[in-house]
C-alpha cells in the first residue's frame, strides 16, 4: 500500500479515518516489534500506543525521501528504549550457566519452533539483555550505536549481547531437550 | 562471530523477518481518544452516574406513588379508624352496597360514620345470619341487613378491649357472612375489605406479628463499610478502603430495589525512584569587585551572589508516598428481603459504578538536594472503574421505623481501579462489612 502525501496530508491534518487507515496497516507489524521489545503482551501495548501517538503527532517531521515504515519502524524503536532506558540503568547482571554448543539433532529440533516460542524465550531475558539483542541481531544497530541509545559503553553493549546469546543458547537447548 | 553465534542469530532473524502480532482494539481507541478527545457530546461521568441515580430514585418514586393510589372506593374519605366493606351484589352489575364501620372510640349512633348505599328499588332482605353468632343463635327477623348491621356493630362498639383483641378475627369471619334478600344474594366471595390501617398484606397475621412484619415501601440506610480488596497476580499488599454512603430501598413484598450514593476513602504506597545530586553546602561567589574612596583610602566591595554545592556523584534513593483516594459509589442492587418478628434477612446482588472524585500524591521530600531526574513508579490509578457485589445480612427491627442492619458483602472488580502496567490483577476482589441504620417510611 503506497502512502502518498496527500494521505500524509491529511493525516497531519488530524484526519481520523486517515489515522485509523495508515494505523490498522502498519500496527501489526510493530505490535510485532513491541512484543520482541518487552517482557509481556501489555507493556508491548503501552509502547506501541505511545509510539503511535508520537507517529501522528511528530509525523511532520518525516522526509518522504525514506520509507515512511523505516520512520515509524524507527518511531516504535526509540519508544521502546525511552520505556526501558531507566529501568535497565539499575539492572543487575545475573550469572550464566555455562552450556554445551548446540548439536546438529538440536538444532533440526530448534529449526522447527515458531517465532511464538522464541518470543516466549525473549520475553524470559533481562531487560537489558534483551534491548541489546533486539536492536544488534534484529534492528541491526552496531554496538557503537546501541551505546549511545542505551546510553552505556560500546564494551557493556558487547558483553549484554554475548550473555543474551549465552541464555537464550541455554534456554533452546532445555526446551527442545524438554519437548 | 562464532559459528554457533551466527546460527543464532540467523534463527531469530529469520523467524523474526515478517512477524506480526494483532494488537487488541483498546489500544487504537486509546490513541483516538488521546487524539481527538472523547466522542462528541462527552459527559464527565460524575454528572452522569449521578444523572442515572437521580432517574432511578424518581422513577421507583413515581412507580410507588402510581402503585398505592386508592382503587376500589368510591365513598371518598375513609378515616383512619374506619373500615370499609363492599358488597358485590353479584347479578346487579355495578350496585355496590358500601358499610363504613366505626372504630371503638366512634360513637355508632353517628351516622356519618355509618352508611348504606342501597340501589334504589331494591326490596330489603328479610333474612340476616350473625357470623359471630352460633348457627343455632342466628335467627331469622324482619330487619334490612342494614339494621342487623347496625345492632353488630353497636355491640362491638361498647366493648373495646374485645373489639380491639377480635378485630381480626371479625374481618375474617365477616368473609363468609352471607346476607339472603328475597331479591338478590351477596356473594360472600366478593367482599371486598380495606381498612387504612390493616392493609391486606397484613391480612392473616395476628396483631402481634403484624407489629413486626410491618414493612416499609420506602427505607432509607446510613452505612459504613470497611473493605480489603486482594490483588492475587500481585505481590503488593491488600488494601483498605472505608465507604460512607446513603441509600435508598423500595420494597414491593419480599424484593426490593437499593441504589444510592457512597464516599470511599483508600490510599496506597507509591515510589518514586529519584537521581539527585547531594546538597553540600553553599558559598559566596564573588563576581564584581568595585572600589569605592573614603577618607581612609580605597575600599574594595565585594560583590557577591549565594550559589549551592552538590555533589558532583549523583545518587539514587527510592521515595516511598502514602496516596489518598477519593471514589463516588453509585450501586444498583436488586434483592430478597424475609422478615420473622424483629429479625430479618436479606439477599441481594448488582452493579456498583465508581468515579475518582479526588486523589492526594504528595511530591517526595528531598530536602535542598538536586533532582536530577525523577521517575513515579507508583501504581496509577484509573478514573472509573465497575464492581459486582453480592451481600448477605441480616437486620433486627428497634422500633417501628428504625432498624440496624449488618451485611458481609463480597464485589468482585470488573475492571482494576489500577492501570495495567503497574498492577497485573484485572479482576481483584474484596470483602466488605457494611454496618448501618435503616429508616422506615
Amino acid at each position: 500500500m503506497h502512502f502518498d502525501e496527500d494521505f500524509i496530508k491529511r493525516c497531519l491534518g488530524n484526519d481520523p479515518k486517515a489515522q485509523g487507515k495508515l494505523y490498522q496497516h502498519f500496527a501489526p507489524k510493530m505490535f510485532g516489534i513491541c512484543l520482541r521489545f518487552t517482557r509481556n503482551q501489555m507493556e508491548a501495548e503501552d509502547i506501541l500506543q505511545e509510539g503511535f501517538i508520537k507517529i501522528f503527532r511528530y509525523l511532520k517531521d518525516y522526509r518522504s525521501e525514506g520509507s515512511l515504515e523505516g520512520w515509524i519502524r524507527k518511531t516504535i524503536v526509540n519508544t521502546a528504549i525511552n520505556f526501558y532506558k531507566k529501568k535497565i540503568k539499575y539492572q543487575k547482571d545475573i550469572s550464566l550457566e555455562q552450556s554445551e554448543p548446540i548439536n546438529n539433532e538440536e538444532e533440526n529440533a530448534i529449526d522447527m519452533l515458531s517465532a511464538k516460542e522464541l518470543l516466549d524465550l525473549i520475553h524470559e531475558l533481562p531487560d537489558g539483555y534483551r534491548m541489546v539483542f533486539n536492536l544488534n541481531v534484529i534492528e541491526g544497530y552496531t554496538h557503537k550505536e546501541i551505546g549511545n541509545m542505551l546510553n552505556i559503553s560500546e564494551n557493556t553493549s558487547k558483553s549484554q549481547l554475548s550473555r543474551a546469546r549465552g541464555v537464550l543458547q541455554s534456554k533452546l537447548k532445555k526446551k527442545v531437550k524438554g519437548d | 562471530m562464532t559459528e554457533e553465534n551466527k546460527y543464532l542469530d540467523e534463527l531469530f532473524q529469520s523467524k523474526f523477518a515478517g512477524f506480526e502480532a494483532e494488537p487488541p482494539a483498546t489500544v487504537w481507541n486509546n490513541i483516538h481518544e488521546e487524539l481527538h478527545g472523547k466522542g462528541g457530546g462527552s459527559v464527565n461521568p460524575v454528572t452522569l452516574a449521578l444523572l442515572a441515580a437521580l432517574v432511578l430514585i424518581a422513577g421507583l418514586l413515581g412507580f410507588s406513588i402510581i402503585k398505592d393510589s386508592p382503587h376500589t372506593t368510591n365513598s371518598g374519605d375513609i378515616g383512619d379508624n374506619q373500615t370499609q366493606i363492599h358488597f358485590d351484589n353479584g347479578n346487579n352489575a355495578g350496585s355496590v352496597n358500601t358499610v363504613l364501620i366505626p372504630d371503638n372510640n366512634s360513637s355508632v349512633s353517628d351516622n356519618k360514620f355509618f352508611a348504606v348505599n342501597e340501589p334504589v328499588g331494591i326490596a330489603q332482605p328479610s333474612v340476616s345470619v350473625d357470623p359471630l353468632k352460633t348457627g343455632n343463635e342466628n335467627s331469622t327477623s324482619a330487619s334490612t341487613p342494614h339494621a342487623t348491621l347496625h345492632k353488630r356493630y353497636a355491640e362491638t362498639t361498647f366493648a373495646p378491649a374485645f373489639y380491639e383483641e377480635t378485630r381480626l378475627a371479625k374481618l375474617k369471619a365477616r368473609r363468609s357472612f352471607s346476607v339472603h334478600t328475597s331479591m338478590m344474594a351477596i356473594n360472600s366471595e366478593n367482599i371486598q375489605v380495606r381498612d387504612s390501617k390493616y392493609h391486606p398484606r397484613f391480612a392473616g397475621v395476628t396483631d402481634g406479628e403484624r407489629r413486626y412484619n410491618r414493612r416499609a415501601e420506602w427505607q432509607i440506610g446510613l452505612h459504613f463499610t470497611p473493605e480489603v480488596i486482594f490483588y492475587p497476580d500481585d505481590s503488593i499488599p491488600n488494601q483498605r478502603s472505608y465507604t460512607f454512603d446513603l441509600s435508598a430501598k423500595w420494597i414491593k413484598n419480599e424484593f426490593f430495589i437499593e441504589s444510592g450514593l457512597g464516599v470511599s476513602f483508600s490510599s496506597d504506597n507509591g515510589k518514586y525512584a529519584i537521581d539527585y545530586e547531594k546538597y553540600l553546602g553553599s558559598y559566596n561567589d564573588v563576581y564584581n569587585v568595585t572600589f569605592d574612596s573614603t577618607e581612609n583610602g580605597i575600599v574594595p566591595i565585594y560583590h557577591t551572589n549565594l550559589v549551592d554545592v552538590y555533589d558532583s556523584i549523583s545518587e539514587f534513593k527510592i521515595e516511598q508516598t502514602k496516596n489518598q483516594y477519593t471514589y463516588l459509589q453509585i450501586p444498583v442492587y436488586i434483592g430478597f428481603h424475609k422478615q420473622v418478628k424483629r429479625f430479618g434477612w436479606f439477599v441481594k446482588g448488582g452493579p456498583v459504578f465508581s468515579v475518582l472524585i479526588n486523589k492526594r500524591i504528595p511530591s517526595p521530600d528531598v530536602g535542598d538536594d538536586k533532582i536530577i531526574d525523577m521517575d513515579q513508579r507508583m501504581p496509577l490509578r484509573v478514573n472509573t472503574s465497575w464492581q459486582f457485589a453480592f451481600s448477605a445480612g441480616v437486620t433486627y427491627q428497634l422500633s417501628d421505623k428504625v432498624s440496624i442492619a449488618i451485611e458481609p458483602t463480597l464485589k468482585y472488580y470488573l475492571n482494576s481501579q489500577y492501570e495495567r502496567k503497574y498492577i497485573t490483577t484485572r479482576h481483584p476482589y474484596s470483602f466488605g462489612l457494611r454496618t448501618g441504620l435503616l429508616f422506615n417510611f
